[in-house]
């Protein structure tokens, strides 16, 4: 079996005020297969926005393993941690993160131009071309606070696939948006696992559940199926 | 719409500390302009602060201490000037006196005028005091002609002690006839009357009593009645050490030096000090609006905390990043703090050029320009340092920050 990601006895604790420790990741270990849409739920403080940052390589664990694509992750110096994470890993947001002071074309832009390979030339068409897979490419010279949340929430969705990345991790994707929205958006990510994708969401929404290939409980930092 | 609105923003603000320190700049150059222009003589004598000494007697006393301090060897000594009761031999009464006017300072004046003086010439002042009036002269009046001079020789006298006006004698006169070669600037006259070759100037000197130094060549023929000696110095720096060699001098007839800044108008002192003021206000609004241009980039870049930590969760390197701040840098505050340093500075250098070709004064001028560009310079530099800082510390501070620390 071809994994594209493993984490193998994941632990990550934070330390309040030198004294006090916090376990927010507990022996994590699970693999994630090409083509497959996952969800990790569980209750607030459970441990899945973290897990998400470690399996983005935005953060660090405590200690265990972690495997991109084969490679891995804390052998890399933070160079190319940053180049894994552009060409590997795409990232849909809960709260969008699209740059205000830039137009959604500008935003798209702005993550082609972190990888050298893309040609300058081609940054606006490649946009486009993103843009319209989402339906949204009308709004491409429009700033994001024009559009809907469904709409911010689709661009999100082209910046994370600007780099053709493998994995796309979403937190908590459709949580601002409303029923007929988080149904749009879900069939987008489950179109995503057709084209090759794999798809991790972190959810509470027992509706994305149902799209899930997989679905990955967690209590207390801890996988508990 | 929101993105020309910050970038407006930042404009204004940047465009607003040049142009305070432009406002700064300029407010400086009108200054020394404004003293050139308006106020030559009081700018002189306020510069070259004068030793003082009054006394009520006749003139024989200020003549001989006149003589004294005339022959007197010090290198800051730039002319010494009896003053009183007067019969100018150009400009009729007046409260003239007698100058001295040392070899050092006349030879550099006639250098500079290129003014090589023969027998039977003279160089008038090119602006007269008429009723307490200038007017100026008209060169092609003056140039080239010969001019007659009467030199009275006069004695005054009180006949009561109530008595405001002295009454005065004609004692003898003398007509001198001079060829014009030029004329000096009325600031000079500040220093003295006319300048004469030097056989009339001995001739002259024969002829009347006061000046009569060998070292005397700027003079202005007349008898008076003294009632004060004026020791105009190089600098102020120097005007204690003066006093204390002239106090030596003075001691021989019972008389006290004092120190103080002379010929300064009410209003001109009224001009300075609103001057000064307005500096200061310019200096303070400058310094606000650096420190709030500091506290913008500073806040500016802590809401664009979030703006990174997406950079870095797309990919960006801190190279990256680092190099987007850089560019932002360059192109919004160094580049026009840069340029409008480099203008500022030619501005300075450009008026400092101006003012010493086209007024002898200048050089005498209260404000030295080239010290209010330094510190122009040094304000453009703060202006621009600051934000150069502000972008600085917080790329370090954005560095250290973890992708999902920074989105928090």
């Amino acid at each position: 079996m071809e994994y594209i990601m493993e984490l193998k006895n994941i632990n990550k604790t934070y330390v309040k005020n030198n004294k006090e420790k916090l376990e927010a990741v507990s022996d994590f270990t699970a693999s994630f297969e090409k083509g497959k849409l996952y969800t990790i739920v569980g209750h607030s403080g459970a441990g899945k926005s973290t897990i998400l940052s470690i399996m983005g390589v935005m953060d660090k664990p405590t200690s265990g393993e972690i495997y991109l694509n084969g490679v891995k992750v804390e052998s890399l110096s933070s160079g190319e941690m940053a180049d894994l994470r552009m060409k590997t890993v795409g990232f849909v947001f809960q709260h969008y993160y699209l740059n205000p002071k830039k137009t959604v074309a500008d935003n798209i832009i702005l993550a082609l131009k972190a990888n050298p390979e893309n040609i300058k030339s081609q940054y606006r068409e490649k946009t486009i071309e993103l843009l319209k897979k989402f339906s949204v490419d009308k709004y491409a010279d429009s700033y994001p606070d024009e559009l809907s949340g469904g709409e911010q929430q689709r661009v999100c969705v082209a910046r994370a696939l600007a780099n053709s990345p493998d994995i796309i991790l979403a937190d908590e994707p459709t949580g601002n948006l409303d029923g007929e929205n988080e149904k749009v958006i879900m069939e987008y990510m489950k179109k995503l696992t057709t084209e090759g994708k794999t798809v991790i969401i972190v959810t509470h929404s027992e509706k994305v559940m149902e799209y899930a290939d997989v679905v990955i409980r967690m209590e207390n930092g801890k996988k508990v199926r | 719409m929101r993105k020309k609105r910050n970038k407006g923003i930042s404009k204004v603000i940047v465009l607003m500390t040049i142009s305070l320190s432009m406002l700064m700049l300029v407010n400086n150059t009108f200054e020394i302009i404004s003293s050139t222009f308006n106020g030559l003589e009081n700018t002189v004598l306020s510069r070259r602060l004068e030793v003082q000494m009054d006394w009520e007697e006749y003139y024989e006393i200020g003549e001989e201490v006149f003589n004294k301090l005339s022959s007197f060897e010090n290198d800051h000594i730039l002319g010494v000037y009896l003053g009183g009761y007067t019969e100018g031999i150009i400009d009729g009464n007046n409260e003239c006196g007698v100058t001295y006017i040392s070899e050092k300072v006349l030879e550099e004046y006639m250098n500079k005028k290129n003014f090589k003086l023969k027998d039977n010439e003279v160089i008038l002042p090119k602006y007269e005091n008429v009723a307490g009036e200038y007017i100026e002269r008209k060169e092609e009046e003056y140039i080239g002609k010969n001019i007659e001079y009467t030199v009275y020789k006069k004695q005054y006298t009180y006949e009561s002690e109530i008595q405001q006006s002295p009454t005065e004698e004609i004692l003898d006169e003398k007509v001198y006839t001079l060829k014009v070669v030029g004329l000096y600037d009325n600031a000079k006259s500040a220093l003295g009357g006319i300048i004469v070759s030097e056989k009339n100037l001995m001739e002259m000197k024969d002829f009347s009593k006061p000046g009569q130094s060998d070292n005397t060549k700027v003079y202005m023929v007349s008898d008076l009645t003294a009632v004060h000696v004026y020791i105009t110095i190089d600098e102020y720096k120097n005007a204690e050490e003066v006093k204390e060699s002239v106090d030596t001098i003075l001691k021989e007839y019972g008389l006290d030096a004092s120190t103080h800044e002379f010929g300064a108008t009410d209003e001109f002192h009224s001009l300075r000090a609103i001057k000064l003021l307005a500096n200061i206000a310019a200096s303070f609004l400058l310094v606000c609006a650096t420190l709030s241009l500091f506290s913008y980039i500073k806040d500016m870049m802590n809401r664009r905390k979030q703006e990174f930590g997406i950079m870095k969760a797309i990919g960006y390197k801190t190279s990256g990043i680092c190099k987007t701040l850089i560019k932002e840098l360059v192109l919004e505050i160094v580049i026009p703090l840069g340029t409008a340093f480099i203008l500022g500075i030619a501005a300075v250098v450009a008026a400092d050029i101006f003012l010493k070709n086209n007024f002898d004064i200048y050089e005498y001028a209260m404000f030295d320009i080239k010290l209010y560009g330094n510190i122009a310079a040094l304000v453009f530099g703060i202006a621009a340092g600051l934000p150069i800082l502000g972008y600085t510390l917080t790329i370090i501070k954005i560095n250290r920050l973890e992708p999902m620390e920074a989105l928090k």
